[in-house]
């Protein structure tokens, strides 16, 4: 008993005598894991939060990368569940074959009556486990001078109102981050800044707000808004509605062009598809419903070469989509020529019947390639390079897949525009397009044009597929989803034309996407008949037609 | 005095008839046999509809499941209405719209008559403003196919919506009675063949006197050179609209006999795929003769329902194969079958009087 009290004393005493900062850390360490080990959301939630600003307590350096490392440990741990607890309150991190005390990180030894338990990890601990993980990686890089993770300012961006004010403050001031991570920090900075009472504060935030206008922030705004009370706070209310204004304009505009941008895209997979179509329509009056399939074959050539490349020669992978391309024309090519020269051709005569034998050959691809790979959806492999976007206006997002596709299609536009209009096989094309008789006349192998024109539009044809292969998906009778659309664009454009042929590959494809989100597929189908049917009634044979004698 | 296709349809429409009486007097038939022959009738119906157009007007029209399904699918509402007077609870694909009554365009469907009307109406109707819109501004050849096929894709896209009170995509289905006799039997399946059949024969012998009439000298005149035709006065517009309406009304029949007989009508009778197909049954049999559309449509559906069966993926390679062949090396498909034959007994027999006259 004696004994006990005189122990009790000096402890006491000890504690009074030396409040060192190490005493003191200590104490707060072991509060923390106490609050951890408490299994009670909000417990957990002010120790995470507590541990969040004891990292940033001491102002040197080294010890704020020492107390970060530990409680990026402990945060670790606690997510891993490798963070037991006793029933006491004391906390252990389980290794492989090792225990460690939590707050001192030293090795030890519990016995084995003691029942140790890992704290449940709730619901709304994981967001704040994982944004004070987030804040503390980045102190602890900025300490350390390495590079700040673009990961974890992401997470920072998604819950901003969970962020540890005391750690962020701190952040703040750290001048060695990029300024497009500083540009983040602001926007994380100004969701804390709309709860201030401060006017000069909140108008700040409504700024930096304003100008990284985005569905989050509208919503944020609108939460804001419905939470004042208008005589309080009169001037508040004003700027508020304004800025939520100036955001849904901003808002509208970005929507308006992403439509345009994802028309943009679908109108070069169909310019790509309508203008091998026009050519040989144009040329030999035969319409290829096996176009679409061509579609097919080129993105089944593509997923084929990808698979070569996976197992032959890994390192070129990234670049499977280039090294595709010359395959790709080629093959489409020969199998287009192929079928011109064992079907097509006997049928110059007879336009109708070319209508029905190609649509038996569109059987007999579909079938075959569907025998050979299955029905399933390919996966295609996405590089690096085509993953993402840049914002640039509201939530407008430039992705870089659909960049490369318009890009793709211009540049086979400006090729095919040069075939045709500079060289000897153009000249030829639109001899015999013009006149087939008096181009035989002169010299011209019609025949030779012919096949040639016919490989040249497939050959485009199985550009389009490998354009679309990482957009939309690819299965054997992915082509009738396009073969439709792409009639309409010849219809429209007029046989023979590159001119028209864009000019109707741009209206088909952005009406189709303009209407399809909100009037469905079928009334943009209706607006593109109309618009048909009214540009016949003025220009029968489409947009530009080209004057041939019949 | 009657030519072939005269006699085929009087007999046809004769078998038919004899059908229904000798069913009504209790002959019993398979009725697996009756379905069979009964759908195939109203395909080489909906063959003969595209004939009348393209083989005797000069139009291809690669959207005819377009009126296929207004008979199909107007019938098949009959069929709903019906099922929902007798039993009170509406069709599952109503329930899954929360919809415990019809719709007000199923209006008075459950009369038979009615229900001709309707079908005669919105064909017609349809047809009419079609064919007048796209034959005045003189779109022809190639460019009214691909119109006609994006046309009936549009329709497609629309009834596979499912808050169109169509049934969506799943269509519609579960009859519980057919034109008063209960939806599956082997009476009901007799009756409704034997009607097929004889329908079939009818227009058939109709189709026969129209092509001899006046008119039907003026579509071939319309088929030949319809620039011509317009230099001498004719209003072309006339004829191919009247062809285009009769052709499209014939089709909606061919829908309208089909749909009762497979029970259910879904979307897919609206695939371009399906109205390709009725063209190919058209060339393969031969355009421009009303019996051979007719053949093709039997042989092609015919085979179709046996090998789907025996072999499914060497189907789509068969009918791809015949296709080809038949549109490269006949022109005029089956129907040239006979001239082939001639040519080569033509053929033989002057070899064989060559040499009997090198044998003096």
């Amino acid at each position: 008993m004696t004994f006990l009290r005189t122990y009790l004393l000096s402890v006491l005493l000890a504690i009074a005598g030396s409040v060192s900062a190490d005493g003191q850390d200590r104490q707060d360490t072991s509060a923390i894991v106490g609050g951890l080990c408490s299994s009670k959301p909000t417990q957990m939630n002010q120790a995470l939060n507590a541990l969040g600003s004891f990292t940033v307590e001491s102002s040197d350096p080294l010890v704020i990368e020492n107390n970060a490392r530990w409680a990026l440990w402990i945060i670790s741990a606690l997510t891993k569940k490798q963070l037991v607890c006793s029933p006491t309150g004391s906390g252990f991190v389980k290794g492989e074959d090792e225990l460690r005390e939590a707050v001192t990180r030293e090795l030890t030894k519990v016995d084995e009556n003691v029942k140790l338990k890992a704290p449940f990890l709730h619901l709304p601990v994981r967001p704040t486990a994982e944004i004070i993980a987030a804040t503390t990686e980045m102190i602890l890089a900025s300490v350390t001078n390495d590079a700040v993770s673009d990961k974890s300012l992401e997470s920072l961006d998604k819950k901003p109102e969970q962020v540890n004010s005391r750690q962020f403050s701190y952040l703040l001031k750290q001048s060695n981050l990029p300024e497009r991570q500083v540009k983040q920090l602001e926007l994380v900075e100004a969701y804390q800044l709309l709860r201030s009472e401060d006017l000069t504060d909140y108008s700040t935030a409504l700024a930096v707000l304003r100008e990284n206008a985005s569905r989050k922030s509208l919503t944020a705004l609108i939460e804001i808004q419905s939470s004042l009370s208008p005589e309080a706070s009169g001037s508040k209310v004003e700027m508020t509605s304004n800025a939520i204004n100036a955001i849904e304009t901003e808002l509208q505009i970005g929507q308006f062009l992403s439509v345009l941008y994802s028309g943009l895209s679908y109108s070069s997979i169909l310019f790509l598809a309508a203008i091998g179509l026009a050519i040989v329509f144009g040329l030999m009056g035969v319409i290829n419903l096996a176009q679409g399939e061509f579609i097919m074959i080129g993105a089944y050539i593509t997923f084929v070469i990808q698979e070569l490349l996976a197992s032959f020669a890994y390192g070129l992978m990234p670049f499977y989509l280039l090294i595709s391309i010359p395959f790709v024309f080629v093959l489409t090519g020969g199998i287009g020529a192929a079928i011109e020269y064992s079907v097509i051709r006997h049928l110059y005569t007879r336009p109708l019947m070319t209508l029905l034998a190609t649509w038996g050959v569109s059987i007999f691809l579909v079938n075959a390639v569907r025998v050979l790979f299955g029905t399933q959806n390919l996966e295609f492999y996405v590089p690096d390079y085509l993953v993402g976007g840049v914002t640039l206006f509201g939530d407008f997002l430039v992705t870089w897949n659909r960049l490369a596709t318009i890009g793709f299609a211009v540049l086979v536009l400006l090729l095919t525009w040069i075939l045709v209009n500079k060289t000897r096989f153009g000249v030829n094309v639109r001899a015999v397009t013009e006149n087939r008789n008096m181009a035989g006349a002169i010299g011209i192998d019609t025949r030779k044009v012919d096949v040639l024109s016919f490989a040249l539009g497939s050959g485009l044809a199985g550009l389009a597929g490998l354009a679309l292969s990482t957009i939309y998906n690819v299965n054997p009778t992915m082509g009738t989803n396009f073969i439709v659309d792409a009639f309409m664009v010849v219809v429209l454009g007029g046989v023979g034309s590159i001119w028209g042929t864009l000019l109707a590959a741009l209206l088909v494809g952005i009406v189709n996407v303009a209407i399809e989100p909100v009037y469905g597929a079928v009334a943009a189908k209706v607006i593109v008949m109309t618009l048909i049917i009214v540009v016949i009634q003025f220009r029968p044979e489409g947009l530009f037609s080209l004057k041939v004698r019949k | 005095m009657f030519q072939a296709s005269e006699k085929a349809g009087i007999l046809l429409a004769l078998c038919g008839l004899l059908l229904i009486g000798a069913t009504s007097l209790g002959f019993s038939t398979s009725q697996y046999a009756m379905n069979l022959i009964g759908q195939i009738a109203a395909f080489a119906l909906l063959a003969l509809s595209l004939d009348l157009l393209w083989g005797f007007c000069g139009i291809l029209s690669l959207g005819h499941g377009l009126f296929f399904a207004i008979g199909g699918y107007l019938v098949a509402m009959h069929l709903v209405k019906v099922t929902f007077d007798a039993t009170g609870t509406p069709p599952d694909f109503m329930l899954f719209m929360g919809w415990d009554s019809l719709p007000f365009y199923y209006f008075q469907l459950d009369s038979i008559a009615y229900l001709i009307v309707a079908i005669a109406a919105v064909t017609t109707v349809v047809s009419f403003v079609f064919g007048y819109v796209s034959f005045r501004s003189r779109v022809t050849g190639v460019y009214f196919a691909i119109i006609t096929q994006a046309l009936v894709y549009m329709v497609m896209l629309y009834m596979f919506r499912n808050d169109s009170g169509f049934g969506g995509n799943n269509g519609m289905t579960g009859f519980k009675e057919i034109f008063g006799m209960p939806a599956s039997g082997s009476t009901t399946a007799a009756f409704l063949c034997g009607g097929s059949l004889a329908t079939l024969g009818l227009c058939l012998y109709g189709c026969k006197k129209l092509v001899d009439s006046p008119i039907g000298q003026f579509m071939l005149a319309v088929r030949e050179d319809e620039s011509r035709l317009r230099f001498l006065g004719v209003n072309t517009v006339h004829i191919k609209l009247i062809a285009w309406c009769i052709s499209a009304i014939l089709a909606a029949m061919a829908g309208f006999l089909y749909v009762p007989q497979v029970g259910i009508v879904n979307p897919t009778i609206l695939s371009p795929e399906l109205s390709i197909e009725i063209a190919a049954w058209v060339a393969l049999g031969g355009r421009g003769s009303l019996l051979g559309p007719i053949l093709g449509a039997v042989v092609i559906s015919g085979l179709k329902f046996i090998l789907t069966g025996l072999a499914p993926d060497l189907w789509p390679f068969i009918l791809a194969t015949l296709i080809i062949c038949v549109v490269i090396w006949s022109p005029n498909g089956l129907a040239d079958t006979s001239s082939h034959v001639a040519s080569f007994y033509r053929r033989l027999g002057s070899l064989t009087s060559i040499k009997g006259r090198s044998q003096p």
